[in-house]
């Protein structure tokens, strides 16, 4: 098969430089595959490199319910599901179940629900003003530091196009905005990212993107050559002209924003060149999601759940699959939480549930553990990198910022490890700690496995990573 | 006082042109460049207001930089651009409220979310290609036109005037593109980074020094700039400009001229249905309701409920309501998707003006779309609808829960009512602290559904929506939401708290100690001027909360 000539794709690949044909990501992402270059394909596949390591997060909120429905029977690799985790026992051999981790929270406050949930991947305490009444101060609740899964995007996102999905399912309650004193992913302090909800403009942001319109449509003269550019760098100018003319406070703000643009630019070809970098197309297809049609809402978690969830992880996993990012975030429902699981015939909102009702508790965790967690495992096993299934090369976990939510106890706090992380962790067990083992000593053992020389997560002291991870 | 003039079916101007200089202070000359007027202020204009009585150490904070509200982007786009809605709101990021209000958000841009905004920009730029002619009438040359607008627009998008840097940037980006395309793709380019240029995305606060230590003045482009997103959500006209430029609003009287203006421009609904939806937090998207129990109620019909609750704020402000009307107003706005609810008959699909049986609603609180947002999926929900007066009608925390955590409710059996349910709760002592507190409230609405549909009877037996208000300055036994409102009505608790509602929305943060005196300041005027509404919004323009800043937050 001649893999250099057989394409007309060969005179703009020459034209834009080095590519590393070693790596078959690298190649499909800076050159555009489309169909026609599939035939040659399995011929860079047989020198691809290994696949990159990703990282995976669910969250689930207001608790786990029932202690008692909670926790597996037996111990170490021989182990049996407790109900509320019944939809993970086929993929037993894929996870560490552990017991248990002492997190931040107690029942000490009022309003504690978005401390909580500020803390969870942050391990740092969380903030909020002084004024107005509890509804206020708890939309205005932020975390202090930033969290695990955004430490680890800044570090893999230099090799891919996009630093991290986050997405969220009932993550914002309605109201005429979104109320982000829930949010579980952070940036830094005070700077929480809002997950997004809507199915369609994820894949669109990886799958159709915003370079495809850059392509002319062949023959025409592109009015929009350069554009991107020279609008980018007036923008730039004039954010570096603001910044000196606003308070420090505000410069972050500046300085996020130049971030963004900056990660356009990234994508963009050079100067006075007209050809956006089309997605790749081949290898690593598009997922399928739900129509746009008929009854279906993307923002309506309350009836539509289920569907909401799988699109979000089949949507996560096909772009990690195609390397256009290496972590991912699945906020399912929030803390709090003014909708009604209503999909599973639930009629309380999710607080009054995790309040009043604990055996609805237990079986809305369930539900969700299975719709989202389990449906995760499942996928990671029947997706390959090459030969292996995904899961060898993820390390996911599921952890919710409550352990008994009625009681706002933030200790016991629940953490699911799974996937190989590229063969440090060694999964198929039920762990269960001598003595107290903090959350953000979990937090630390993963930012290790990207960034080797972290010693500490979050403002609590450590006592290390957590060594039952490796066996 | 003039009382609220009813005028079916649209607002009426002349009423509110009446009102609000007749709610100014008595014999005012309204207008006037830099002549002092009778506002407290006007001799001084660059110190705040030493008032009598009110002493607090705390100074100004500083106010953070706002981005503009995917809301206020879309309006700011149209007015700028023409085309309004061309936005397409729905697929900007999505606002994040803070301290009760969108424009409150201090969230930075995310990557994904700057993307948002080039898309939404290239969408609306684009548009202006095939009526570039009307955006950019033109007789004589075509690039001398071009550079006129770029200053004209520019001027209003960033709410100051072009740096000559900015304006010869701009000028070359639209000549170079015109010469290797058209003119009309040099407008679009224009109006495509305009619409990117974080001087317009975002509203710094910076101010200048005053001879008081700590405490800066809003320079007149910032004033113009605060002034026109509190007033129409978006960015200032011409005139407001003008103004500006002119120094019109060093004063407080100056201020109040424009504010009077700018009520009268239909423009001002716009704020006003974006401070009243999020002041009642009755969002976009429809609460869900279980189909069995209301099988009529959809998006369609949250739509209606929410524009109608709009529409009921904007005519009790447009035509000088007060408390009362707020609080007791016997109206409504219904069309054929709520006609039912409403018990009006409503044919068509828009929305017009209906009297409400006063026996049974009236006021804010009883329109569909809060009783609806308030409302469970299946029965009326009182401690949400409890907590919520407490929250946004009277400002008030509710007490700490119990240490040991909320007590489980006891099994319900199926018959018990709402009622009978947190009767049985509130005869624990642990829980009745705070049940006590915020039930009766919630109970006051109890003869309205999940979608606010008023009923006598709850499953089988006769409504009972009577209770105790307890821990307020108008505290006493009530039989029913009517009864209750209109205890509230004459609430101070309740006027003090509409005034911080629009001040939080007005200032964009929450209230901090050094505006304990510019908020005494604005809620004695709002009851001088016998709680007229409009007063309190021109009150909250010309406040020194609105007019300076801090240098830091402490």
């Amino acid at each position: 098969m001649n893999t250099n000539k057989n394409n007309g794709n060969t005179a703009r690949n020459n034209r834009r430089g080095a590519i590393d044909y070693a790596s078959r990501r690298a190649f499909l992402k800076a050159f555009g595959a489309g169909t026609v270059l599939s035939p040659f394909i399995p011929l860079l596949d047989a020198q691809a490199q290994a696949a990159p390591l990703r990282l995976i997060v669910i969250t689930g909120h207001n608790g786990w319910g029932e202690a008692s429905k909670w926790y597996p029977s037996g111990g170490g690799t021989s182990f049996t599901m407790g109900s509320t985790c019944n939809s993970l026992e086929p993929y037993k051999k894929d996870i560490i179940f552990f017991k248990d981790f002492e997190g931040r929270y107690q029942s000490d406050e009022a309003g504690v629900h978005p401390m909580a949930s500020a803390n969870l991947l942050t391990g740092s305490p969380a903030t909020r003003p002084a004024g107005g009444t509890i509804y206020e101060r708890q939309d205005a609740t932020r975390a202090t530091s930033i969290s695990i899964d955004q430490h680890v995007a800044k570090i893999t996102g230099k090799s891919t196009r996009h630093e991290s999905m986050i997405m969220g399912c009932g993550a914002e309650p309605f109201s005429a905005g979104v109320h982000i004193g829930g949010s579980v992913s952070y940036r830094g302090a005070s700077d929480p990212i809002i997950a997004e909800a809507d199915i369609f403009l994820v894949f669109d942001r990886f799958f159709a993107g915003a370079a495809n319109t850059m392509v002319p449509p062949s023959g025409a003269v592109n009015v929009r050559a350069g554009d991107e550019r020279s609008i980018l760098d007036a923008v730039s100018k004039n954010l570096e002209w603001m910044k000196g003319r606003v308070g420090t406070e505000d410069l972050r703000r500046l300085g996020a924003h130049l971030e963004g643009i900056r990660s356009i630019e990234k994508r963009l070809p050079p100067l006075g060149q007209d050809d956006g970098m089309p997605v790749p197309v081949s290898g690593c297809a598009a997922p399928t999601i739900p129509a746009k049609s008929g009854t279906f809402n993307t923002r309506q978690a309350a009836r539509f759940l289920p569907a909401i969830v799988h699109a979000q992880i089949d949507i996560m996993l096909a772009a990690m699959a195609c390397d256009l990012t290496r972590v991912g975030l699945v906020q399912i429902g929030v803390t709090t939480g003014l909708w009604p699981p209503s999909f599973m015939g639930l009629t309380n909102t999710l607080h009054d549930i995790s309040h009043n009702f604990n055996a609805d508790m237990s079986r809305f965790t369930q539900r969700t553990l299975q719709e989202g967690f389990g449906y995760l495992l499942k996928r990671l096993n029947e997706v390959k990198d090459g030969a292996d299934p995904m899961m060898k090369n993820v390390a996911a976990f599921w952890t919710n910022e409550f352990g008994d939510g009625d009681a706002h106890q933030g200790s016991p706090m629940p953490i699911i490890a799974a996937g190989q992380a590229g063969g440090k962790w060694k999964t198929g067990r039920y762990v269960v700690f001598n003595g107290k083992r903090k959350h953000t000593d979990f937090l630390l053992s993963v930012g290790k496995l990207f960034d080797p020389n972290l010693s500490k997560f979050g403002s609590d002291p450590s006592a290390g990573p957590v060594a039952e991870l490796a066996g | 006082m003039v009382k609220m003039l009813r005028n079916h079916g649209s607002f009426s101007r002349s009423a509110l042109a009446l009102m609000v200089s007749f709610s100014a202070c008595s014999g005012a000359s309204t207008g006037g460049e830099n002549t002092p007027g009778d506002l407290p202020g006007d001799e001084d204009p660059d110190v705040p207001v030493e008032t009598a009585g009110c002493k607090t150490n705390a100074t100004f904070v500083r106010s953070p930089m706002r981005r503009l509200t995917a809301v206020e982007f879309d309006y700011a786009a149209a007015d700028l651009f023409g085309e309004a809605g061309a936005t397409g709101v729905e697929l900007l990021p999505s606002d994040e409220i803070t301290a009760g209000y969108a424009n409150n958000s201090v969230i930075t841009l995310q990557p994904n979310q700057v993307e948002k905004f080039q898309s939404a920009a290239r969408r609306i730029a684009e548009g202006t290609v095939t009526r570039v002619d009307k955006l950019v009438p033109c007789s004589g040359d075509k690039e001398k036109c071009a550079l006129d607008f770029i200053d004209r627009v520019g001027r209003r998008a960033m709410r100051r005037p072009l740096e000559t840097e900015e304006s010869d940037l701009f000028a070359k980006m639209y000549r170079d593109k015109a010469k290797a395309t058209d003119h009309a793709q040099g407008i679009r380019l224009i109006v495509e980074t305009m619409l990117q240029y974080p001087s317009f995305m975002y509203r710094p606060i910076v101010g200048v020094e005053t001879a008081k230590d700590g405490v800066r003045k809003l320079t007149k482009w910032e004033l113009a700039g605060r002034l026109s997103f509190f007033l129409w959500n978006s960015v200032p006209d011409d005139e407001l400009m003008e103004s500006a430029e002119a120094g019109k609003l060093e004063t407080p009287s100056g201020i109040r001229e424009q504010t009077e203006r700018m009520m009268q421009d239909d423009r001002f609904d716009r704020s006003l249905k974006a401070f009243s939806v999020q002041w009642f937090d009755v969002g976009a998207i429809a609460p869900d309701k279980n189909p069995a129990d209301f099988p009529n109620f959809n998006q369609e019909v949250w739509g209606s409920m929410r524009d109608g609750l709009a529409q009921f704020f904007a005519h009790a402000v447009r035509n000088g309501g007060d408390m009362t009307t707020l609080m007791t107003g016997p109206f409504a706005f219904a069309n054929k998707k709520t006609a039912t609810i409403y018990g009006v008959p409503a044919k068509s699909d828009t929305l017009e003006l209906f009297d409400t049986n006063p026996a049974q609603r009236g006021g804010l609180m009883t329109q569909a779309g809060v009783m609806a947002a308030l409302g469970n999926t299946e029965v009326s929900r009182p401690i949400k609808r409890g907590l919520f007066v407490r929250n946004r009608l009277l400002c008030q925390d509710p007490p700490p829960p119990p240490p040991e955590g909320v007590p489980p409710f006891e099994a319900a059996g199926d018959n018990l009512t709402v009622r009978e349910m947190l009767e049985a709760h509130r005869a624990d002592p642990t829980c009745a602290s705070c049940h006590t507190f915020f039930d009766p409230p919630g109970l006051a609405f109890s003869h309205f559904d999940g979608v606010g549909q008023y009923h006598e009877m709850e499953k089988g037996k006769k409504v009972d929506a009577s209770g105790t208000l307890i821990d307020t300055d108008v505290d006493g036994d009530f039989t029913n939401a009517i009864e209750f409102m209109n205890m509230l009505k004459d609430s101070s608790l309740v006027a003090a708290c509409v005034s911080t509602q629009i001040f939080r929305f007005a200032i964009g943060r929450l209230e901090e100690d050094g505006d304990k005196c510019a908020q005494e300041a604005t809620v004695k005027q709002f009851a001088d001027s016998q709680q007229s509404l409009p007063g309190l919004f021109t009150s909250i323009a010309t406040s020194d909360s609105f007019r300076f800043t801090g240098s830091e937050t402490p």
